[in-house]
C-alpha cells in the first residue's frame, strides 16, 4: 500500500563556513508513519531538520509538504504549514503557566485583555488526550521534565500539525515515562499525523518506528523497514565499518576489594548502601531516574553532606570532609552533566583537561604551557578526541568530544578509582563504542570503575556486577550471568509500592 | 616544510586571535583622527596629563579584571579609594609617618576586602548588594572622618608626595607605577596557578567545585585583591594632589567596569584580562580627551562619551561571536 | 572577514562623527554678533573692542549641569562677545577631584589665552593653577576660591558672609525667637561656608532661636527631599528651614508639599534659577539668596582679557615685580530676592 507522502525534501544542499553538512539529501516521510532518522553526530541530522523546520535555509534541493512545494523563511512559517517540533532542550518559559506556553501568541482576547477563562477551557481541550494530571494554570517550572514534554506536545499538536518532529525525547526520562511518551506517539500515529522521531537508542526506534533513514557525513546512505533489518546493521551502516561487538569483552577476575563502603544514610536521600568495587571488575548502579544512586555517589566523594557511613580504599579508612580529600586519595567523581558541571565551556581543552591537576602540574604558581599541551595531546591520542588545536573552546567540540575530554580531566590525576555518572549520555553510537571499551582497558589496567547508568543496554552490556537501587535502598545485587535487563527489572518492580 | 608564507600566516592567526586586536585597531583608528584634527593632542603636556589622569582607575581596574573573572563585581572600589586616601591624609595629620600611615591604611582596606570576599565567597551572598552596600559604608565612613573638608598633607614627609607627582627621567612617576602593576598583573592573571583558578570558578562554579577547587577561598582572595588595588589607587591620589577630598573615587567603579567589559571581561564571568582592561581604560579616557579638545561643549560630553561607548561594545561583540563561531 | 571590516568601518565612524560633532555643538565658541557690535557703537575705547578673534578663554566648572554655572558663563560670553575674542564653557560633568583636575590640566595643556576656574578643592587645584601661571596663562577664580594657589584674583561671594545674610533675614522675620533648620551638602567649602556663617550668626546673633538640626541634602533633590522629609518628622515645629544649595531647596519643596507642611515652614534658599524664582513667586519659597553669578562671570573675563591683552600696565612687569594692578579678591556680593524683587533677576534666554 503505498500511503501519501506527507514530507518529501529533494536533494538538498547545506554548507556551513568550512563544511559541507547535506550533500545532497533526499527523505519521503508517508502520512501517519514513524519514521526514524539516525546517524552520529555531525552526521547531519539537526541541520536536515533545521531545514525542514525552517529555521535553516537550504543552499540546494526542494521541499514538499503534501505534494506542493514550500519555502520557509523562518520556524513561524513552517509551524504555519503544519510542522510541528518538540525539541531536545524544552522550548518553554519557565516562569509562565502551561496554557500561557500552548498559546503563546495566539491568546485568546476579549476587548483587548487576555480571556483567561477561554484560554484554560481551550488548554484543557488540548491536554485531554494525553490524560495527564496537568493543570493549565500551573507554572511551567513546577512540572516534572516529563510532564514539561507533554506540554510542548500538546502545543505542538493544537497547532494543527501534519507532522512532529522529536528530537532525542527520551534523553531526560525514565523508563515509565518514556512507555507513557510512546503511547502519546502512537495516538498521534492513530490520528494520521506522521511522526520524524530523532535518537541515540536503537531500541526505541525498533520498538515504535515503521521506517528508518540513515545519515553519514552528511549522505543518506538508506531507507529501511524497520521490520527488514536489524540494530547490528544499522549501526554498521550508520559507523561505516563493522563495530564488531557492542560491547567489549568482560571480565571473570575477581580482585582484591579496592573500595569498600558501608553504611551510607542521609535521610529522605538513601538509606544503609553498603557495597564493595573490586579490582579488574566493572561495578554499574543501576536504577531509576531519582533512585539515589547520584546522591550515593557524591556523599562517597565528600561532595555532598550524608549522616551515616564509612569508606576504606584499599583496607584504609578514609575520611571524606570535602572532595578535595577524595581526589587526595585518589577517588574520583565525573559529573553526568557535562554542560551543567562537569566542563568548562568557554575554556580550551587544555584548560579544561588540567582543571583538577592544576596544583601540582604548575611550578612555582605558574602553569606551565608546554607541558599542558603535551598532556591535551597525550589524551588526544588516547581518547580518539577530535579537534582542531588544543587551544579551541570546549563549547565547539561535539557532544562525544566533550564527554572524552572530561574523561580527560579526571584520567590526568591517575585516579585509582572513578565514579562515572551516564558517562555515554547524549553521545553517538560509535563515541559510545569507544568509551566502553576505553573503560575495559582502563579497569584491566587497575583503575575501579563503577558506572550509573540509566541505559539498560548499557549496564548489562559493560559491567560485571550490578547494585540495583530504588528509591534509596539497595534492592538486589546481581553477578556474571545474572547481569541482565529482565533480572535488573524485576528486581526494582519487585519491590514497588504503588 | 614551515616556510615563511607559514610563519607569516601563524602571525596573522595570532593576531586575529588576539582577543584584544579589535580594542586596540579603535584606539590607533582614534588617536590617528585626533591627532589629524587636534595636533595638540599628541604634545608632551596633553599626553602627561591624560596618562596621569587615567592611572588610578587603571590601577583599580587590574584588581577589578580579576573580580570580573571570577563571576562578580566589586563596586565598593571608589569608596576604598577614598577610604584609603582619607585614613593616611587623617593618620599623618595624627603625626604618625606618612609612610607607615599608608601601611595602616591599605591595611584597613583589606579589612574591608575580607569582609566582601567572606559575604561573597563563603556566605555566598550576591556580589552586587554586598559590594554595594560596602560601598554606601565605606564612602558614608568617609564622611565621618572628614566631616566635609579635605585633608592636607602638608606638615607631613614630602618625600611621599614623590609618588603621584613626581617625575622619573620625564615620564611621571604615578604612571610608570601603573604600568609596571599592569605588566605584572597581566601576567599573573595570564600564567599563575592561582589565577587560572579564578577562572574555573568564574567560568562554572559547579564545576569548579567538582574539580576539587575551593570555590569559597578562591573568591576571598578576588576580593581581598580587588581591595589591594583600590587602596594603591586612593594612596597614590593622596600623593598626587596633596589632599583626601571626601568625594575621592567616586564614580570610579562604573568607569573601571566600562572598561573592563571594552578590554573583553565578560560580566558573566570566566573571561576577562588585564592588558584587555587596560586598553578600555585608555580608550576611555581617550574619548574624554578628544572631547575636551574639540571644545564639545560640556552638556554634549555625557551624551557623546555614553554613545561613543556603546559603538565600542557593540564592535567588541561582534568581533567575539565572530571567534566564537 | 566581514564582520572585522564592519568593525573598522564603525570605527571609523566614530572619528568621523567626533569631528563632525565638534563643529556642529552650540558651546563650540561662542561669537555672538561680535563684529559688527564691535565696529558699530563700541569703538570709543580704541582697539579695546576689536579683539584678537583667535583667542580662546575658558571657562573650567565641575558638575557642569548646575545650572548656577550656567548663570556664570553668560556674564563670561557677553564679556567675551563684548572684545569679540572665543569663549568656551569646559570642565566635567563629574563630581570627582580626578576628573575635574584632569579636565583642567588638558584645558591648560592647550595653552589658551586666559582660565576662569571654580576650585571644587582649594588645595587640590593650587598645583594646576600654578603651572598655568608659569606658563603665563592668566588665571582668574570665580565661586570657589584656591587662595593657596597664584591665581592672580578671585571674585565671589563671600559664602560665609551669605550665610550670614540669610540667619540675618531669618531672625528678623522670626523677631528673634524660633525654631529653624539647615540642609546643606558635606563635601563642599563653600557651601560648608554658607552653613557655618549661618550657623553661627544664628548662635551669636539670635540666641532666642533654635538651630535643631543640620542635615545632609544628599547627591540630588530626590536625595534631598528625602532627607527633608525625615528632618520634618523629627521637627515638626520649625518654622524656617534653610536651604545652602539649589538641590536642596528644590527637595524640601517637595517633601513640605507631601507631608501637607506648605506655607506652615518656610524656605530660604539659595541662588536664582528659573526654578527657585518661581517658587518665590508663586510662594513655595518664601526668599533667596542670590550671590551674583552673571558678575562672577562677566568680571572674571574682562580680568582676563585685560591681562592678557596687556592693557593693565602700571609699570612693567609688574606681576613679577608684585606692584598691585587688580583687586586680589572681589566680593561680587550677595543680595536677598523676594517676592518683591523677584521678577528683576530672571535671565534672559540665551
Amino acid at each position: 500500500m503505498n500511503k501519501e507522502c506527507i514530507l518529501k525534501v529533494e536533494e538538498v544542499y547545506k554548507s556551513f563556513p568550512g563544511t559541507l553538512a547535506l550533500k545532497g539529501v533526499s527523505l519521503e516521510i508517508k502520512k501517519g508513519e514513524i519514521h526514524s532518522l539516525v546517524g552520529e553526530n555531525g552526521a547531519g541530522k539537526s541541520t536536515l531538520m533545521n531545514v525542514i523546520s525552517g529555521v535553516l535555509h537550504a543552499d540546494k534541493g526542494r521541499v514538499f509538504l503534501q505534494g506542493k512545494e514550500v519555502y520557509f523563511h523562518n520556524p513561524n512559517d513552517a509551524q504555519k504549514a503544519g510542522i510541528g517540533f518538540v525539541h531536545q532542550e524544552l522550548a518553554l518559559c519557565p516562569h509562565v503557566s502551561v496554557a500561557e506556553n500552548v498559546f503563546i501568541g495566539r491568546l485568546p482576547q476579549k476587548n483587548g485583555i487576555i480571556d483567561r477563562k477561554k484560554l484554560y477551557k481551550l488548554t484543557e481541550e488540548v491536554l485531554a488526550p494525553f490524560q495527564s494530571v496537568i493543570k493549565p494554570e500551573q507554572k511551567v517550572s513546577e512540572l516534572s521534565v516529563a510532564q514539561q514534554q507533554v506540554v510542548e506536545i500538546a502545543k505542538a499538536l493544537s497547532l494543527n500539525c501534519k507532522l512532529v518532529i522529536f528530537d532525542e525525547p527520551t534523553s531526560s526520562l525514565n523508563e515509565s515515562e518514556a512507555q507513557a511518551l510512546f503511547k502519546i506517539i502512537r495516538d498521534i500515529k492513530s490520528k494520521e499525523i506522521s511522526v520524524l522521531y530523532i535518537s541515540h537508542k536503537l531500541s526505541e526506534i525498533f520498538e515504535i518506528c515503521d521506517r528508518i533513514t540513515i545519515l553519514r557525513d552528511g549522505i543518506k546512505i538508506a531507507t529501511h523497514n524497520i521490520s527488514e533489518t536489524t540494530s547490528e546493521s544499522i549501526v554498521t551502516e550508520m559507523v561505516g565499518r563493522d563495530l564488531g561487538n557492542l560491547y567489549p569483552a568482560k571480565s571473570s577476575k575477581k580482585g582484591e576489594p579496592i573500595l569498600h563502603v558501608t553504611n551510607f544514610t542521609r535521610k529522605n536521600k538513601f538509606s544503609n548502601i553498603s557495597f564493595n568495587l573490586n579490582e579488574g571488575e566493572i561495578l554499574g548502579l543501576s536504577g531509576l531516574v531519582g533512585s539515589g544512586r547520584t546522591e550515593v555517589v557524591r556523599a562517597i566523594c565528600g561532595i555532598d553532606p550524608f549522616e551515616k557511613g564509612g569508606v576504606s580504599i584499599r583496607g584504609k579508612h578514609i575520611k571524606l570532609n570535602n572532595y578535595h580529600s577524595a581526589i587526595q586519595n585518589g577517588l574520583c567523581y565525573m559529573s553526568e552533566d557535562r554542560k551543567l558541571d562537569g566542563l568548562f565551556l568557554n575554556m580550551s581543552i587544555t584548560h579544561n583537561i588540567i582543571a583538577i591537576l592544576l596544583d601540582k602540574i604548575s611550578k612555582r604558581m605558574i602553569v606551565p604551557k608546554k607541558q599542558t599541551i603535551i598532556l591535551a595531546q597525550k589524551y588526544q591520542k588516547k581518547l580518539n578526541i577530535r579537534y582542531a588545536d588544543p587551544g579551541q573552546k570546549v563549547n565547539s567540540l561535539s557532544g562525544g568530544n566533550q564527554q572524552k575530554v572530561m574523561i580527560s580531566k579526571l584520567l590526568a590525576i591517575n585516579p585509582g578509582i572513578i565514579i562515572m555518572d551516564e558517562p555515554t549520555r547524549g553521545i553517538d553510537v560509535g563515541a559510545k563504542s569507544e568509551i566502553h571499551n576505553m573503560l575495559r582497558e582502563l579497569c584491566n589496567s587497575g583503575i575501579g570503575i563503577i558506572v550509573i547508568s540509566s541505559e539498560l543496554p548499557e549496564i548489562v552490556g559493560v559491567c560485571d556486577r550490578v547494585v540495583v537501587m530504588h528509591e534509596g535502598m539497595m534492592v538486589s545485587e546481581l553477578t556474571g550471568e545474572d547481569v541482565t535487563s529482565e533480572k535488573i527489572i524485576s528486581s526494582i518492580s519487585s519491590t514497588k509500592v504503588s | 616544510m614551515k616556510s615563511s608564507q607559514g610563519s607569516i600566516k601563524r602571525v596573522i592567526h595570532g593576531i586575529r586571535g588576539f582577543k584584544e586586536s579589535t580594542v586596540i585597531l579603535i584606539i590607533i583608528l582614534l588617536c590617528t583622527g585626533i591627532s589629524i584634527s587636534a595636533p595638540i593632542f599628541l604634545s608632551l603636556d596633553n599626553l602627561k596629563t591624560t596618562a596621569i589622569g587615567l592611572a588610578c582607575d587603571g590601577i583599580i581596574g587590574i584588581g577589578m579584571t580579576l573580580s570580573l573573572i571570577s563571576g562578580g563585581f566589586d563596586l565598593s572600589v571608589g569608596s576604598v579609594m577614598g577610604l584609603s586616601a582619607v585614613l593616611t591624609a587623617l593618620f599623618a595629620g595624627m603625626g604618625i609617618n606618612i609612610w607607615l600611615a599608608a601601611f595602616l591604611a591599605v591595611a584597613i582596606s583589606l579589612i574591608i576586602g575580607l569582609i566582601n570576599g567572606i559575604l561573597i565567597g563563603k556566605v555566598g551572598l550576591n556580589p552586587f548588594i554586598t559590594t554595594l552596600g560596602m560601598m554606601s559604608i565605606a564612602r558614608g565612613g568617609v564622611f565621618v572622618l572628614t566631616q566635609g573638608t579635605s585633608l592636607s598633607i602638608n606638615n607631613a614627609d614630602q618625600s611621599f608626595r614623590f609618588l603621584g607627582s613626581g617625575n622619573l627621567f620625564g615620564i611621571p612617576v604615578i604612571a610608570i607605577i601603573f604600568i609596571v602593576l599592569a605588566i605584572l598583573g597581566d601576567f599573573m592573571v595570564r600564567k599563575s596557578s592561582p589565577a587560572m583558578k579564578v577562572f574555573y570558578v568564574g567560568s562554572n562554579e559547579k564545576a569548579a567545585i567538582l574539580s576539587g577547587i575551593n570555590t569559597g577561598k578562591v573568591k576571598l582572595y578576588v576580593y581581598l585583591f580587588t581591595a589591594l588595588m583600590a587602596s594603591l589607587a586612593g594612596i597614590l591620589s593622596l600623593s598626587r594632589f596633596g589632599v583626601a577630598t571626601a568625594n575621592m573615587g567616586s564614580g570610579s567603579e562604573m568607569r573601571v567596569i566600562s572598561a573592563a567589559v571594552i578590554g573583553g571581561a565578560a560580566l558573566a564571568g570566566g573571561e576577562g584580562s588585564v592588558f584587555g582592561t587596560v586598553l578600555g581604560v585608555l580608550l576611555l579616557s581617550i574619548i574624554n580627551n578628544a572631547l575636551v579638545l574639540f571644545n564639545v561643549s560640556v552638556h554634549w560630553q555625557n551624551l557623546i562619551a555614553g554613545t561613543i561607548l556603546i559603538l565600542a561594545v557593540t564592535i567588541d561583540l561582534l568581533s567575539h561571536k565572530r571567534k566564537n563561531k | 572577514m566581514s564582520k572585522k571590516i564592519v568593525s573598522i568601518v564603525l570605527a571609523i565612524v566614530l572619528v568621523v562623527s567626533l569631528s563632525l560633532v565638534s563643529c556642529s555643538t552650540p558651546g563650540k565658541s561662542d561669537q555672538t554678533a561680535a563684529q559688527t557690535t564691535a565696529n558699530s557703537s563700541d569703538q570709543k575705547a580704541g582697539s579695546a573692542f576689536t579683539g584678537n578673534e583667535s583667542q580662546e578663554f575658558y571657562m573650567v566648572t565641575f558638575v557642569s549641569g548646575y545650572p548656577f554655572w550656567k548663570d556664570c558663563y553668560n556674564g563670561f560670553k557677553e564679556a567675551g562677545a563684548l572684545y569679540g575674542v572665543k569663549t568656551v564653557y569646559g570642565g566635567t560633568t563629574e563630581y570627582d577631584v580626578n576628573a575635574a583636575i584632569t579636565a583642567l590640566d588638558q584645558i591648560i595643556a592647550k595653552k589658551p589665552a586666559g582660565i576662569a576656574v571654580t576650585a571644587m578643592d582649594a588645595k587640590a587645584y593650587a598645583p594646576s593653577i600654578n603651572k598655568a601661571i608659569e606658563q603665563g596663562i592668566p588665571v582668574i577664580t570665580f565661586d570657589s576660591d584656591s587662595p593657596m594657589s597664584k591665581r592672580i584674583s578671585f571674585i565671589g561671594t563671600q559664602n560665609y558672609s551669605a550665610g550670614v545674610t540669610a540667619a540675618r533675614y531669618i531672625g528678623e522675620k522670626l523677631g528673634g525667637k524660633g525654631k529653624v533648620a539647615a540642609l546643606t551638602t558635606l563635601a563642599q567649602s563653600n557651601i560648608k561656608e554658607r552653613t557655618d556663617g549661618f550657623q553661627e550668626t544664628i548662635k551669636s546673633e539670635f540666641p532666642g532661636i533654635e538651630l535643631v538640626q543640620v542635615a545632609d541634602a544628599g547627591t540630588d533633590q530626590v536625595a534631598a527631599a528625602t532627607s527633608a522629609a525625615n528632618l520634618l518628622k523629627s521637627n515638626p515645629d520649625i518654622q524656617y528651614l534653610f536651604c545652602a544649595l539649589v538641590t536642596a531647596s528644590v527637595g524640601a519643596q517637595q517633601a513640605l508639599t507631601e507631608a501637607g507642611k506648605k506655607g506652615k515652614v518656610k524656605i530660604v534658599a539659595f541662588d536664582t534659577d528659573t526654578v527657585t524664582l518661581d517658587a518665590i513667586k508663586s510662594g513655595d519659597v518664601d526668599a533667596s539668596i542670590s550671590q551674583a553669578p552673571w558678575a562672577m562671570g562677566y568680571w572674571a573675563m574682562n580680568y582676563l582679557y585685560f591681562i592678557k591683552n596687556g592693557l593693565v600696565n602700571p609699570v612693567d612687569n609688574w606681576q613679577g615685580k608684585g606692584y598691585p594692578a587688580i583687586p586680589v579678591t572681589a566680593d561680587s556680593g550677595s543680595t536677598v530676592v523676594t517676592k518683591d524683587n523677584a521678577d528683576n533677576f530672571y535671565t534672559p534666554e540665551n
